[in-house]
Formats: C-alpha cells, structure tokens, sequence
C-alpha cells in the first residue's frame, strides 16, 4: 500500500511494507513513485495505482526509475491544487487493481471543487474518474429550470457571447497591429 | 463552475450524461450551447427512432423520446395551466413566451397551457423539437380515442388503439378525415368497424389490427393502403380473400403490402379452392421453402403477442405480381392464412431455396 506524507518535498517517504514471504512463490515487491502538486506536498502512489493514469503510466514505463530515482525526483503537477492531487491519489489508491464501480457518490458535492477536479483528472488522463466527475456534473442540473442552470454553469446570454467576441476580436486586432508596427521598428 | 472553461472533450463528456430533458431546457439557454448540445449529440441522436406524444383523458400530453433499442425516456409534460402555479418561468419557444414549470414534484418539466391555446402551444414545441432534434426524426401521437382531433405537425403520424364498439359513425369519420396519416391503428369491436370512405386515412395506415367479433370480413381487406395488416375476425368471407390475393397478384392495388394475417374464429379456409382460384405457384416439395418474418410496425406491448417481429412462417405455396415480377408466400392454413411479400422477382426468390 502507499502511503501519503504531508509535508514538504524533502520529507522522507516511508519505506514499503515487505509482505511476508510466501512458500509457493517469492512476492515481486512494489514498485512507488512520487508525485506532487501545487503545494510541493509529496505523495508516494505505487504503480499499480498510478495505472489508472494513462499519463502518468506513461511517463513511468518511459523513465524506467530505480526507487531511489524515483524518490529523488517526484513529479510535479504545478497546475493541481494539493488538495485536489490528495483526492485523485485517495482515488487511485482505493480503486488499485479492483474493477470501477458503475456509481461513485465520495467526489466533492462543491462545484468549485468538482469543477478543479475535474480538470486535475482530464489532465492526468484518469478516464473512469473522469466518466464520474462528469455524471456528477451534469447531476447538479438534473432537474433545474433552464435560469438555475444557467447560474450553476454560468452560462452567458447571446448577449454576453457576442459583446465577448467583439472584445476577443477588438483585442487580436489590437495586438495583431501592435506586432506589425515592432516589426516594422525592428526593420528600420 | 463555468462549463465552458472546461476541456470541450469534457463538455461534451458532460452533456453525454444528461438526459434530453434536460439537454432541451440547456438548449434553451444559448445558441452557442445549442450548437455544443448538436454537435455532441450526434451519435445519440442517431440511435433516436422516434419522438412520442401520449395524450391522455385530461388532454394533456406526455413527451417521450423512443430508441431503435426500445428503451424511452420521458422528455416534458404538456399540461393544462394552474393559474395559482407562481413558481412558472418563461422560455421564449419558437420565438413566443410560453410557461414552463421545473419542481421536484415532477420528474419531468411541465409546459404549460391554457385549453383555448392548447394547438399553439404543442405547435411552438414541436417546432423547437425539430429544431432540435432535427428534420428527419419521427413523431408520433397516441391519441386517447377519437373525439379529440390529432394536430397536422411536420413529420407527425398519428397512432390509435381503441374500441368502436357504440362508436358514433359521423364522429369516427370525421376524426379520420381530419386526421394526419396514421402509424398504426389497433381496433377491436362487436360490428362492423372500419369507416366508410375507402380513402379515409383510416385505410392508409402504415399497420392495422383489428379484432372484430360480429361480422363477415372486414373492409381493410378491400381498402388498405398501408404495409402491415393483420386481422382477427368471426368470419371472412372466401371470395374477400380470393379477391384480395388477385388484386394484390395484378398489382391493381396493396402495393405497399409487406404483410397480411387473417386469423379466422368461426369456419375454415378453403385451401385449395383459394390457391387455384389465385394460380398459385409451388415450390418443389423436397424443398425447403424461406421463412418470412418482418419486424412489426405496431407492437402491442399490451397483449400476448408482444413480439417485435412478424410470425415467422414457411409456405411452399407464393404467388407472382404480373406488374414488377415480385415474390408473395402464402400460406393457407384451417383457421389463419399468412401472406407475406418478398423484396425479390421470382428468379431472386428461387434461388433462396435450400
């Protein structure tokens, strides 16, 4: 199992359990890795659970790290509050290995919070968390008139759509303009 | 939590999860989210056979989304507007400001109206659904008898099941006149059933049912138009169905007849006199003939005989249309004679055989 250390980066990890030895077949003990996010608190997740993100899978079966390396140099998710990366490696460790159940009711009820969520697990590539998140995110509109689902997602009148595209445009036109008159200062 | 500042993937992730109740309300919201709704739906939309409005006794109308699968889901509620309703908002349908209610209480959205502007308002609505389900879907009303009149919508079949017995003739009439052509009409009665006018949309309903009790043998045997019949009755008369079989063999009419059961309570058929009165031809009997079966237009999912495909049946016996040299099997059996038409000229259907 994995352990999740608060802290600072420097704390030292906690060493792997070794699980007794078995008469029939000596256990191949697990491998750990390190991750963090933006509060630079250090997470050691054993592979099998970093499994379920295709990222992070990736970049392990890439790096082939000793667990020394390993520890020595945690990966950083600068983007993902600590607390949201708390919940995904929560996520990851408890469904280690088993298969997903169709229904999962612990994601954040704070649409704040699922809505950090919620991008942390799109950027991780979490597929099956992701698929939760996003039933939970339409949950919260099951059921409400169109002007209570227009504040919980904040979704703009065409108004607002259009007064926004005009500013977009205004302001590439703006900067479009702006790098024509610098090059124009560099040639001279 | 700004839904557009998520991921477009996981937007449409999102919208993936919802049901389309309340995918048409957010569609309301924007045309932009609209146009996200459209596009992510595409393939879901695919899988739609049909939109369905059941009315019911109070006028009031039930919206369901059908799929090919079978499966439904509710979509809104057309009901009749309770003026101490405060918790109402309005939505601006089809250009025009109609009152929606959205409560616990109902596990769908009501729109509401009120009885003179009833027509209007499914109008609105049921434009909004072709704009946002698109042109080509099916809708269908399931009228709750017939003394109220079913609306001519765009792409609208009306559906019916419903017993003519004491049926005032003038009234029946005339809700088949004013009518849209019909899905599929289920009738059952003691007597004569059917309408007079032999092009009544009654007589052009896609798939009819009858099970009449009283009587010789029903007019739909004379008048149908449509592709899927099948008829229960007292008693029929041989020369009907010995003149049904020559018409549909000249290609004089029925020429959109896929399939025909009549299944007879009294007497017997005649088999031979029947199939050397049409020219039957035969099959070699050390054949084995195909069997023909259809996925039923109208499934009675009230009955024994919910199933979703036509009997399947066998018959060394088919009959050949002069017109377009297309293939029928006929199968005449003691009480029930089966007919089915093939896609196939007689050489395609030939070369079916084992």
């Amino acid at each position: 199992m994995s352990s999740t250390e608060q802290g600072t980066s420097s704390a030292a990890p906690a060493e792997p359990t070794t699980a007794p030895e078995s008469a029939a077949a000596p256990e191949v003990p697990e491998s750990f890795y390190y991750v963090h996010g933006k509060d630079k608190v250090v997470h050691k997740v054993s592979a099998g659970a970093l499994q379920h993100s295709a990222l992070i899978h990736g970049m392990i079966s890439n790096l082939g790290y000793t667990e020394e390396q390993a520890k020595a140099n945690p990966f950083p998710f600068e983007n993902i509050d600590g607390d949201i990366l708390q919940m995904v490696v929560d996520w990851c460790n408890q469904h280690k290995g088993k298969p997903t159940p169709p229904e999962d009711t612990n994601l954040p009820k704070q649409k704040e919070k699922l809505f950090d969520l919620v991008l942390a697990v799109n950027y991780l590539e979490i597929k099956e968390l992701l698929t939760y998140c996003c039933k939970q995110v339409a949950m919260m509109v099951k059921g409400k008139s169109p002007e209570e689902i227009r504040e919980i997602w904040m979704i703009p009148t065409d108004a607002e759509d259009e007064a926004a595209e005009k500013e977009a445009k205004k302001r590439a036109g703006k900067e479009a303009a702006g790098e024509t008159a610098a090059a124009a200062g560099d040639a001279k | 939590m700004k839904l557009s500042k998520l991921p477009l993937l996981v937007q449409e992730e999102v919208l993936h999860n919802m049901e389309y109740t309340d995918l048409f309300l957010l569609s309301f919201l924007s045309k932009k989210v609209k146009k996200l709704i459209k596009s992510s739906q595409v393939n879901r939309s695919k899988k739609i056979d049909y939109i369905m409005y059941d009315c019911d006794h109070a006028q009031e109308i039930l919206v369901y989304v059908f799929y090919k699968n079978d499966w439904n889901e509710k979509l809104l509620l057309l009901a009749k507007h309770d003026d101490t309703d405060n918790d109402c908002h309005q939505l601006s349908v089809s250009g025009k400001m109609i009152d929606i209610h959205v409560s616990d209480k109902y596990t769908v959205p009501l729109v509401l109206f009120h009885i003179e502007k009833r027509e209007d308002v499914i109008s609105y609505i049921h434009n909004s659904f072709l704009d946002f389900f698109g042109n080509s879907v099916e809708f269908r009303w399931k009228a709750c008898g017939y003394k109220t009149r079913i609306p001519h919508l765009q792409n609208l079949k009306g559906c019916i099941k419903f017993s003519s017995h004491d049926a005032n003739k003038e009234i029946l009439e005339n809700f088949f006149t004013s009518s849209p052509t019909f899905k599929w009409i289920n009738i059952w009665a003691h007597g004569s059933t059917e309408p007079a006018n032999p092009e009544s949309k009654f007589y052009q309903a896609e798939s009819i049912q009858i099970l009449q009790l009283r009587h010789n043998s029903p007019d739909v045997l004379r008048h149908f138009q449509g592709k899927q019949a099948v008829l229960k009755c007292c008693e029929c008369e041989v020369l009907d169905v010995i003149s049904f079989l020559n018409r549909w063999k000249s290609g004089d009419a029925y020429l959109k007849l896929e399939y025909l059961s009549i299944q007879l309570f009294e007497g017997e058929f005649p088999q031979n006199e029947i199939l050397n009165s049409i020219g039957a031809k035969h099959i070699d009997e050390t054949n084995k003939p195909p069997t023909h079966c259809l996925p039923k237009v109208y499934i009675d999912y009230h009955s024994f005989c919910s199933e979703p495909n036509t009997d399947p049946f066998s018959s060394h016996a088919y009959v050949v249309r002069v017109t377009d040299n297309c293939v029928a099997s006929v199968s005449i059996q003691e009480k029930l004679i089966y007919f089915g038409v093939w896609n196939k000229t007689e050489d395609e259907f030939l070369k079916m055989i084992e």
